[in-house]
């Protein structure tokens, strides 16, 4: 009776109790949030709107248009953007420190939204800044920037905008402010003339660093992008020959007689170089150093030996070789010692070249009378092969480690070579543009 | 800290508030019965013992049902007959448009709307002595005798083709050592967005099914040939809805703890800011609907490290479907760097902005199941 009357209906600690219960269940029962997984998107360009730049002054309304137009082409390049074309622009973009209505920019399905604006300086400069907007959120993405340079080189300043554009939608560093050395070539099949020759990554500005005097073959730029290792008959056996990009001024590394020595590539700090040498009908890859001349031998093996390329932190090469019958690849230390074969697909594997990402590597592959272009992760997994045709070879990297140039010859006595880009995910498979036929291409560094 | 302790600190500080504010602790007045005593003699005991001082029936029920007591005093209650007239349901030959000014049928009371006609159909006998018996009948209806005879002239057929004498010229191959253009090379990739990327190297998918389709569903069953339903039965009588009971002023003792419990429910829902979700969650068809509007817009870009990361956004919605402003947030990351992850959950980001457009189809009744959302975002199988 009396627990019944303390805890009996309508009493202080019935409420209580009553509370208590209705406080327990309250908070387990709070509002669980819906949860869904998405696994499946689209792939597709990411559309954005890149009005004509604003002229701030006068001699700024001459670089306004073709800046805007120059970032478009390289970010629509990449395969990785869709520009809206300005007729279906909403808005207009009037003033650089406007508020931008997200609006009229969300209306045409823009993502991004670029406002720039340019002013011409005295003695010939011109400054450029810009903005990146994120439509849908609203907001800006990292904030505003400018770049000062002279008027004629408004390419280049054209190119590092879109450089910055496209590290802020993608988060990875771009390309656009590169250079590409190549083996340029004229005349017939059997009797062509091959001179190195650099370019922008788009094909402008070319410029020839020798004659047709020798054949040359392979042409590397260092890291630091001012030099270049290449391999030239110009003494009637193949030597490698270093080359100061801004002088064009050149000497040899290897001389030795009786031997030939070819396929260099400079280590990550640019202080060795690592290469192929025929000494005696063998051919193995050996290191020199740059500053002292010393070469070491990293490989030896009566197998045929070459195409070394470095990891991007210098303490592994991946390099060519027979010695299992077939050419495959394989990775040894940077110091030399035992190598480990990744290859294991059907066909013959060459011309590696690790990703500067460091977590792939490209190669040539020839299986079944077609040649491909193909990556790999560093062990050897998860090949896939991102061409076909009837020669495909010389893979290289942009410094982003995104996309891939490589020589493409088509077939028959009149077949020509010419440079190609490929992204790595296999799309965006194109042409680059150049004077005269093309191969052996390869990428300069950001901002070489 | 989580989010329990938080609202475990908030339900005891509104405890102690209502506990030391609210005169939960006024001394309440227990009622109880003064009687005089006086002293008796054991024999004056003994005969009020054995005497019968149990209350009669009535008096109990006098003295322990307040209603009736308060039912007496109360005013008079409503007619029956008038509150009955007020709520009746429609008859068959009513309009079923309730007059606007119609007062809100509560749910028990609501009688369903009689799915009849205005006239009772009319069926023929189930066995007439004319026609045959059921057994002999076929299923198949019996083809109407057509006209033998066409009631117009039809006109005759035309005669039949000759082969022309023309000769046709052989044809003449082309020039095969013409030079062939070859096929001008596609300049990029298509902008068409697609599911997954087959490289130059790949073959070109067949369209060919793999496998034979499956077969198709057996066709139900016929429906049964109908029989002549009896005579509709004549319809029920409503059952007599029954009497209002009359307003009593004293609340009972569950209605008071329910209207306690609602309170406190209410003050607790206001104290957490949210209400637990009621009613059935929302079905697959539901979820899908919402995920495929969303990863239509998700644009993965595969050759990214951006796409190693999973990303978990959260979100706020409004009751009409779309994310709150300032609600979307990044809950969590998984396998990359913080530059990968940031990128990721941009890319996300856009995905859920861009195609709420209006506001995502969600059912508006299911609410409190969907007004916060977590959308974890795996590139996994894309890659």
């Amino acid at each position: 009776m009396k627990m019944m009357r303390y805890f009996g209906k309508g009493t202080l600690l019935f409420r209580l109790v009553l509370l208590i219960q209705l406080a327990f269940f309250a908070t387990l029962g709070a509002a669980a949030p819906l949860r869904l997984e998405i696994t499946e998107g689209v792939v597709e360009p990411l559309a954005f709107a890149a009005p004509a730049f604003i002229a701030e002054n006068a001699g700024g309304a001459e670089y306004a248009s073709q800046l805007a137009e120059l970032v478009v082409q390289d970010l629509t390049s990449s395969g990785l953007f869709r520009a809206i074309p300005s007729r279906a622009h909403i808005s207009k973009i009037t003033s650089f420190s406007s508020p931008v209505q997200f609006s009229d920019w969300a209306a045409i399905n823009a993502q991004a939204l670029i406002a720039g604006a340019v002013t011409a300086e005295a003695g010939g400069q011109i400054t450029v800044k810009f903005r990146v907007y994120d439509v849908f959120a609203g907001q800006e993405m990292g904030q505003g920037l400018q770049f000062t340079g002279r008027a004629d080189g408004w390419r280049r300043i054209a190119h590092k905008v879109a450089d910055v554009v496209y590290s802020r939608i993608t988060g990875e560093t771009g390309y656009f402010d590169s250079r590409v050395v190549f083996v340029s070539e004229t005349g017939r099949k059997g009797s062509r003339k091959k001179r190195l020759a650099v370019m922008d990554y788009d094909g402008e500005n070319v410029q020839y660093l020798t004659d047709s005097s020798a054949l040359v073959l392979a042409p590397r730029f260092s890291p630091s992008g001012d030099k270049l290792l290449y391999t030239s008959y110009e003494s009637g056996f193949p030597r490698i020959y270093l080359m100061d990009v801004g002088s064009a001024r050149r000497r040899v590394l290897q001389n030795s007689n009786g031997t030939m020595s070819f396929a260099p590539r400079f280590s990550p700090d640019g202080n060795s170089v690592v290469y192929s040498l025929e000494k005696g009908g063998n051919t193995d890859i050996y290191i020199m150093s740059l500053s002292s001349g010393k070469q070491r031998r990293l490989t030896n093996s009566p197998a045929i030996e070459t195409a070394p390329s470095f990891s991007p932190d210098g303490t592994q090469v991946v390099f060519e070789s027979d010695r299992s019958g077939d050419p495959q690849l394989y990775v040894m230390p940077a110091r030399g010692g035992s190598a480990k074969r990744v290859s294991f697909g059907n066909g013959r594997y060459g011309t590696p070249v690790w990703s500067p990402r460091g977590d792939m590597i490209a190669f040539t592959k020839q299986s079944k009378g077609r040649f491909h272009i193909g990556v790999m992760r560093v062990d050897g997994s998860q090949e896939r092969l991102l061409t076909a045709s009837f020669l495909d070879e010389g893979p290289s990297w942009s410094p982003n480690g995104r996309v891939i140039m490589f020589a493409r010859e088509t077939q028959g006595a009149n077949g020509a070579s010419s440079l190609y880009s490929v992204d790595v995910s296999g799309r965006n498979l194109k042409p680059v543009r150049t004077p005269d036929g093309a191969s052996d291409p390869a990428w300069s560094p950001l901002g070489g | 800290m989580h989010i329990g302790n938080y609202l475990s600190a908030t339900l005891h500080i509104g405890v102690l508030s209502w506990v030391l504010l609210g005169g939960i602790f006024k001394p309440q007045s227990v009622p109880f019965e003064v009687s005089n005593v006086a002293l008796i003699t054991p024999q004056e005991f003994a005969d009020l013992v054995l005497s019968d001082t149990a209350p009669t029936a009535a008096q109990v029920l006098d003295d322990l049902d307040p209603l009736a007591a308060q039912a007496e005093d109360s005013p008079a209650a409503p007619d029956p007959e008038q509150a009955v007239e007020t709520m009746r349901a429609p008859t068959q030959n009513e309009s079923p448009e309730l007059p606007a000014t119609a007062p809100k049928t509560p749910e028990a009371l609501k009688m369903p709307t009689p799915d009849i006609l205005d006239t009772s159909p009319q069926f023929a006998p189930l066995v007439s002595e004319n026609m045959p018996q059921a057994s002999q009948v076929s299923d198949r209806p019996v083809l109407r005798p057509a006209q033998r005879v066409a009631l117009e002239e039809v006109a005759p057929p035309p005669p039949e083709v000759n082969l022309d004498d023309l000769r046709q010229e052989a044809a003449i191959p082309d020039d095969l050592s013409a030079p062939v253009a070859p096929p001008k090379e596609e300049a990029s990739a298509p902008e068409a967005a697609s599911r997954e990327i087959v490289t130059e190297a790949e073959e070109m998918p067949s369209f060919a099914p793999q496998q034979s389709a499956r077969p198709p569903k057996r066709p139900a069953a016929p429906p049964q040939p109908e029989v002549p339903a009896p005579e509709p039965e004549p319809l029920p009588e409503p059952e007599p809805l029954p009497e209002p009971k009359p307003e009593v002023d004293p609340t009972p003792e569950p209605t008071r703890r329910a209207e306690t419990e609602a309170a406190v429910a209410a003050a607790l829902a206001d104290a957490i800011g949210e209400t637990a979700p009621t009613g059935p969650p929302l079905t697959q068809t539901e979820e899908d609907t919402l995920r495929v509007a969303v990863q239509k817009c998700w644009v993965v870009d595969i050759g990214s490290p951006a796409a190693n990361v999973t990303v978990v956004l959260g979100m706020q919605m409004t009751p009409e479907g779309k994310v709150k402003p300032g609600s979307l947030r990044l809950v969590s990351s998984q396998g990359g760097a913080d530059s990968a992850a940031k990128t990721a959950f941009q890319a996300a980001r856009r995905a859920v902005l861009r195609c709420q457009k209006g506001g995502y189809n969600l059912p508006t009744e299911k609410y409190e199941h969907w007004r916060e959302i977590e959308m974890t975002f795996n590139p996994e199988k894309m890659r």
